[in-house]
C-alpha cells in the first residue's frame, strides 16, 4: 500500500482566455520513505498537481479525482481539516526561497509558525526546536539565525530555511517543487544531500519536482514524466535513463549534455512548445511535436499501460530499447 | 545608527533649510516696505523703526536671512499687528486643538481605511468588495468640507445629536470632547479614509498573490493568521507611506475643518491672519506648518525600519 | 497562483494607433468608465455653453423671490438674493472646469521637465528631490493662504496654488517612468543607433510616459475641482459676483436652517462631477495598465 495514490486527477483553470485543461487524469503513487521524481518542461502541469494535492491552488481552479494520503481521501476534506494535513503531514518546499519566505518575519518566527500551529508548542520549547531544525539542515550558528530575517541569509541558507519549515513537523511526505532550480549549482548538491539526509533519517517520502534530469538521476528512486498535463511514463529510474520508451521522455533525455552520448556533439531540442491543453481531446497531446507521429495518434488517446518486457507508458508506438543507453 | 537614518536626517534638514529660506522670501516678496507689512497698516513711525532694527532690515538680505533663523529657532515669531499676541503664543495655544483634532481624524481614517482595505481583498468579487470600493471612491470624491456642511444639517440641526461648534480638549473631559470632535473628525478624515482603504486593497491583493503567503498556507495557518500575520504585515509598509504622503492633505483639511466648525484650532488663526493680512502671524504659521511636516514625514520614514527589517537590518534594501 | 505559461512582453518604442483604438476598446466595454465619460461630457459642454444653458442670468437679483427652494422655474431653488441656484451652479461648473483644466496643464509644464531630467540625469536627482520635498512641506491650503497673501484671492491664485500643489505627483510619476524606460531595450538600441539626449527624452521616453501621465492627470483633475471648491468656500480663490460651486456653499453657510437647498444642490454638483472624473480615471488606469485590470 503507497503513502499516496493520485488517481485520476484532472484540474481545470477558469481564466480570461478561456478554461485550461492543466492536469489530465493523472494517476502516480508514492511509497512511504519513497523519492519520486515528477519530471517535464515548465508549464505541463507538474507544479499545479503538487499544489492541487492539499488544495493549495487559486480559486480559479477546479480539481476532480483522487488523492489518497495513508487512506484519508484528500479533495474530499473541507478547508479546515486539510490544514491540519498542511504542515503536518504533507508539507512543501518552493523554488524561490526569496519570495517564499516572509520578508518582514524572523526566521525563527516563521519556523515557529509550525511548531506553535501543529504541536501546539509555546514560549522557549519552540525557539529550542526551531534552533534543533536549523542545526539538522545544516545551518551553521542556528540561535543568532532565529533572529535574522531572510535577507540576510544567502541562497543555499534560505532554502536550508525552507527545508527546515517543512521537516519541522516530520511530515510523511515533503512536495519539493524544483528546490534547487533558483540556486547556483555548486549550492544545489548541497541541498539535495540534505533532502536525501532527512529520507534517510526521518523516513519521509519525497515529491520531488523538477525539469532537471541531472537532479533526478542523482536522488530520485523512481520517476513520473508528465507531459502537458498528462502523465506519459512512469518507472524506477534506472529502467527510465537506461530505456526511455516514451518518445517525450527520449527527447527530454536527448536535451541534458552528455558527452558520452553525444559523440557527435549535436545536442538536441525537442522543437515546438508545451501547448495549452483547453479540453481533453482525445488524440495524444505530443503527437503536433513527435517525429513517430501517425494518424492513430491524432485521433485515440494512448493509455497508461506497460509495454510487454517494460513499464508503463502511454504512447501508441513506444521506443524499443536502445543500445548503449547512459547518463 | 544605520546610514538610512543618517541620510534621511540630512535630508530632512536641507529641506528645511530651503523651507526657512521660501517662507523667509515670500514675505519679503510682497510689494511695499517689509517693515510696514510685518508691523500692519496703521504703525507710528516709532513701531516702524522698532521692526527695522529688531529684523535687521537695513541689514543685506544674507544678514537678515540668519537673524530670522536665529530668532525662529529661540521661539521668537514676532508680534501680531492685530492682536499684540506674541505669534509663538497663539500658534501655542491653537495646536493642542488642531493635533487632538488630526490625531482622532487619523485614527479613524487608519482604522475604518485597513479594515476596509482588508475586507475588500479578501472578499473579492463579492458584495463586501463593490461596497467598500463604493464608498471609497465616494470619500474621494466628496468635498471634505461640503460633508461636513451636511452632517450639521443633519446630525447638528434636523437631529441636534452633536454639537455644530466648540471644543472641548480630551485631557478636560474625555466624553464630551468626543462628542464634539465626531463629526469634524470624521469630516477630515473621511478623503483619508479613503485612500488608505484603496492603497490597502491593492497592497494586500498583491501580498495575497505573493509566494509567501502560498508558504504560509503550505504550513497550515488558517486564514486570519495568513491574512492579518503574513499579508497584511508586509501591507502595512505601504500603508505607512501613503499616510506620510497624505500628511500634507490632513493639515489642509484641519484649516477647512476647523473653519467650518468654529474650532480654535491652527487652521483658523492662519485664515483669520490672512483676511486680516496678519503678516508675523501668516509667516509663523507657514513656516510652523513645514516644520511640522518636515519633522513628521522624518518620524514616519524611521518607523518604516520598525515595520521593514530590510530597512532595519543590513544595507541591502534603499 | 496561475498557470505556468507566460508571456514575455517585448517592450515597443512608441504606442501605435493599434493601441489606442485597443485602450478605447477597453474603457468602452467598462460600464462605470462609459457613465463616467458621458457624464463629464455632459459637465463640459454645460460649462462652455452655460450662457445658452442657464435660464436666468447668474448674477440676477430678485428680491421677490428669496430663499425659494427648488421648483419648477428654479430646479435649484434660490438665495438669499433671489438668484436662480441651477444658473450660478452651471456657471459654477465653468469655473470648476476651468481651475482643474488649467491647474493639471500648469503642474504637468513645470512638473514634467523635471521629473524626465531627475529621471535621466543621476546627479540632478537629489536635487529636484530636496526641491520637490520642500513643495511639500508646504501643504496645498498652507500654500494657497501664502499665495493669497501675496497675490491677493482670485482665479489665477487657485489655479496656482492647486497646481503648485500638484507639482510634486507629477514630477515623481514621470521620474519614475523615465528611470524605467531608461533601462529598457529600445532605449539601449536608439543610444547605440547614435540618438543624443534630446531625441531620447522626446521620441523616446516621454511618448512612453504619456499613459502613466495621463492616468495622473485624469486623477488629479476631481482633486484640482474639490481644491477649487475649498478655495473659493475660503474666499482664497474665484471672487464674488463671479459665480463658483465653492462660492455658492460658502453662502449657504448662513443659511443652512433657512435654505438648507443652498448647500445640498451645488455640492452634488461637485460629488457627480468628481465621482465622473474619479471613474474615469480608475477605467483608464485598468485599460492603460492590463496588468492592473487583470488583479482588479
Amino acid at each position: 500500500m503507497s503513502l499516496l495514490t493520485v488517481r485520476d486527477l484532472s484540474v481545470r483553470f477558469r481564466t480570461e482566455d478561456g478554461p485550461v485543461l492543466a492536469v489530465d487524469r493523472a494517476d502516480f503513487e508514492v511509497g512511504q520513505g519513497e523519492v519520486v521524481a515528477l519530471v517535464g518542461e515548465s508549464g505541463c502541469g507538474k507544479s499545479v498537481t503538487a499544489l492541487a494535492l492539499t488544495g493549495l491552488l487559486a480559486p480559479n481552479a477546479t480539481v476532480t479525482g483522487n488523492v489518497d494520503l495513508d487512506g484519508t481521501d484528500l479533495l474530499a476534506l473541507p478547508e479546515s481539516r486539510l490544514r491540519n494535513i498542511r504542515g503536518r503531514d504533507v508539507a512543501y518546499i518552493f523554488q524561490e526561497p526569496m519570495t517564499s519566505l516572509n520578508p518582514v518575519l524572523t526566521i525563527g518566527r516563521q519556523i515557529g509558525e509550525v511548531l506553535r500551529r501543529h504541536r501546539s508548542m509555546r514560549g522557549r520549547a519552540v525557539a529550542r526546536r526551531a534552533a534543533e531544525l536549523l542545526e539538522l539542515v545544516g545551518i551553521p550558528l542556528p540561535q543568532r539565525r532565529l533572529g535574522e530575517y531572510p535577507h540576510q541569509l544567502s541562497g543555499g541558507m534560505r532554502q536550508r530555511v525552507m527545508i527546515a519549515m517543512a521537516v519541522a513537523c516530520l511530515p510523511r511526505l515533503i512536495v519539493a517543487d524544483e528546490p534547487t532550480t533558483a540556486l547556483d549549482v555548486t549550492i544545489q548538491a548541497g541541498i539535495l544531500d540534505v533532502l536525501r539526509h532527512l529520507r534517510d533519517e526521518t523516513g519521509t517520502a519525497i515529491l520531488l519536482i523538477t525539469h532537471d534530469l541531472g537532479v533526478v538521476a542523482d536522488v530520485a528512486d523512481r520517476v513520473v514524466v508528465m507531459y502537458a498535463g498528462r502523465v506519459v511514463e512512469h518507472s524506477n529510474v534506472d529502467a527510465l535513463f537506461a530505456h526511455p520508451s516514451h518518445p517525450y521522455t527520449r527527447g527530454l533525455l536527448d536535451a541534458v549534455p552528455n558527452p558520452a552520448r553525444h559523440a557527435d556533439g549535436g545536442l538536441r531540442e525537442i522543437p515546438g512548445r508545451v501547448p495549452v491543453v483547453r479540453e481533453p481531446s482525445d488524440a495524444c497531446t505530443f503527437a503536433d511535436r513527435c517525429s513517430y507521429a501517425d494518424s492513430l495518434c491524432r485521433t485515440q488517446r494512448p493509455l497508461l499501460e506497460p509495454w510487454p518486457g517494460g513499464h508503463p507508458v502511454r504512447c501508441w508506438h513506444p521506443l524499443p530499447a536502445r543500445q548503449g543507453a547512459l547518463i | 545608527m544605520s546610514r538610512y537614518v543618517l541620510r534621511r536626517l540630512l535630508e530632512s534638514a536641507v529641506t528645511l533649510i530651503l523651507a526657512t529660506i521660501v517662507v523667509f522670501i515670500g514675505i519679503r516678496a510682497l510689494p511695499g516696505d517689509p517693515a510696514r507689512t510685518l508691523a500692519g497698516e496703521e504703525s507710528d513711525p516709532a513701531t516702524l523703526a522698532a521692526i527695522r532694527s529688531s529684523y535687521g532690515l537695513d541689514q543685506p538680505l544674507p544678514v537678515q536671512y540668519l537673524r530670522y533663523v536665529q530668532k525662529a529657532a529661540t521661539g521668537d515669531l514676532g508680534r501680531s499687528p492685530r492682536t499684540g499676541l506674541e505669534v509663538a503664543d497663539s500658534i501655542g495655544h491653537a495646536l493642542p486643538v488642531t493635533l487632538q483634532l488630526s490625531a482622532f481624524a487619523l485614527l479613524i481614517a487608519v482604522l475604518i481605511g485597513i479594515g476596509a482595505g482588508v475586507v475588500a481583498a479578501v472578499r473579492r468579487r463579492k458584495p463586501a468588495e463593490w461596497a467598500a470600493n463604493g464608498v471609497a471612491l465616494l470619500g474621494l470624491s466628496v468635498p471634505n468640507f461640503w460633508l461636513g456642511q451636511m452632517l450639521i444639517l443633519w446630525l447638528a440641526i434636523a437631529y441636534p445629536v452633536f454639537p455644530a461648534s466648540g471644543f472641548v480638549s480630551f485631557f478636560d473631559d474625555p466624553a464630551q470632547s468626543v462628542r464634539h470632535l465626531l463629526l469634524p473628525a470624521l469630516v477630515l478624515g473621511s478623503g483619508l479614509a479613503a485612500i488608505v482603504m484603496r492603497q490597502t486593497r491593492s497592497a494586500m491583493l498583491e501580498a495575497l498573490t505573493a509566494d509567501y503567503v502560498r508558504t504560509a498556507r503550505a504550513k497550515g495557518l488558517g486564514s486570519a493568521q495568513v491574512v492579518l500575520g503574513h499579508a497584511l504585515r508586509n501591507s502595512l509598509i505601504v500603508v505607512v507611506t501613503i499616510v506620510g504622503l497624505q500628511l500634507g492633505a490632513l493639515i489642509s483639511g484641519a484649516v477647512v475643518t476647523e473653519q467650518l466648525f468654529v474650532l480654535p484650532g491652527f487652521g483658523k488663526l492662519t485664515i483669520d491672519a490672512v483676511f486680516t493680512r496678519d503678516y508675523p502671524m501668516i509667516q509663523g504659521v507657514v513656516l510652523v506648518t513645514a516644520t511640522a511636516y518636515i519633522l513628521i514625514n522624518l518620524i514616519v520614514d524611521l518607523l518604516y525600519s520598525v515595520i521593514d527589517p530590510r530597512i532595519r537590518v543590513g544595507g541591502t534594501a534603499l | 497562483m496561475t498557470v505556468e505559461a507566460s508571456t514575455l512582453d517585448i517592450p515597443v518604442a512608441v504606442a501605435p494607433a493599434g493601441m489606442r483604438r485597443r485602450v478605447l476598446r477597453r474603457i468602452l466595454r467598462n460600464p462605470l468608465a462609459v457613465t463616467g465619460l458621458v457624464v463629464v461630457c455632459v459637465a463640459a459642454l454645460l460649462a462652455i455653453f452655460a450662457q445658452f444653458v442657464a435660464p436666468f442670468p447668474y448674477d440676477q437679483v430678485n428680491f421677490n423671490e428669496p430663499l425659494r427652494p427648488p421648483s419648477g422655474t428654479h430646479w435649484f431653488g434660490t438665495d438669499s438674493f433671489g438668484r436662480d441656484q441651477f444658473s450660478r451652479a452651471v456657471y459654477g461648473l465653468r469655473a470648476s472646469v476651468l481651475v482643474g483644466l488649467l491647474s493639471v496643464v500648469f503642474s504637468l509644464t513645470i512638473g514634467v521637465p523635471f521629473g524626465l531630467f531627475a529621471g535621466f540625469y543621476g546627479v540632478l536627482d537629489p536635487v529636484v528631490s530636496r526641491l520637490t520635498d520642500t513643495l511639500l512641506a508646504f501643504p496645498f491650503l498652507v500654500l494657497a493662504v501664502g499665495l493669497a497673501a501675496i497675490l491677493g484671492p482670485s482665479l489665477t491664485t487657485a489655479v496656482i496654488a492647486i497646481g503648485v500643489a500638484q507639482i510634486p505627483g507629477v514630477v515623481r510619476v514621470t521620474r519614475s517612468e523615465t528611470l524605467r524606460l531608461r533601462g529598457m531595450d529600445f532605449v539601449a538600441a536608439a543610444v547605440a543607433g547614435g540618438a543624443g539626449d534630446a531625441v531620447l527624452l522626446r521620441r523616446h521616453i516621454l511618448p512612453n510616459a504619456t499613459n502613466a501621465l495621463i492616468v495622473q492627470a485624469t486623477v488629479a483633475v476631481p482633486g484640482a475641482i474639490i481644491g477649487e471648491a475649498v478655495l473659493s468656500f475660503l474666499g482664497l480663490g474665484v471672487r464674488p459676483p463671479t459665480s463658483s460651486l465653492g462660492i455658492m456653499l460658502a453662502d449657504a453657510q448662513t443659511f443652512v436652517r433657512d435654505g438648507p437647498w443652498m448647500a445640498v444642490f451645488p455640492g452634488l454638483t461637485i460629488v457627480v462631477l468628481a465621482l465622473a472624473l474619479n471613474l474615469l480615471g480608475d477605467g483608464l488606469r485598468d485599460a492603460l495598465d492590463p496588468r492592473e485590470s487583470r488583479s482588479a
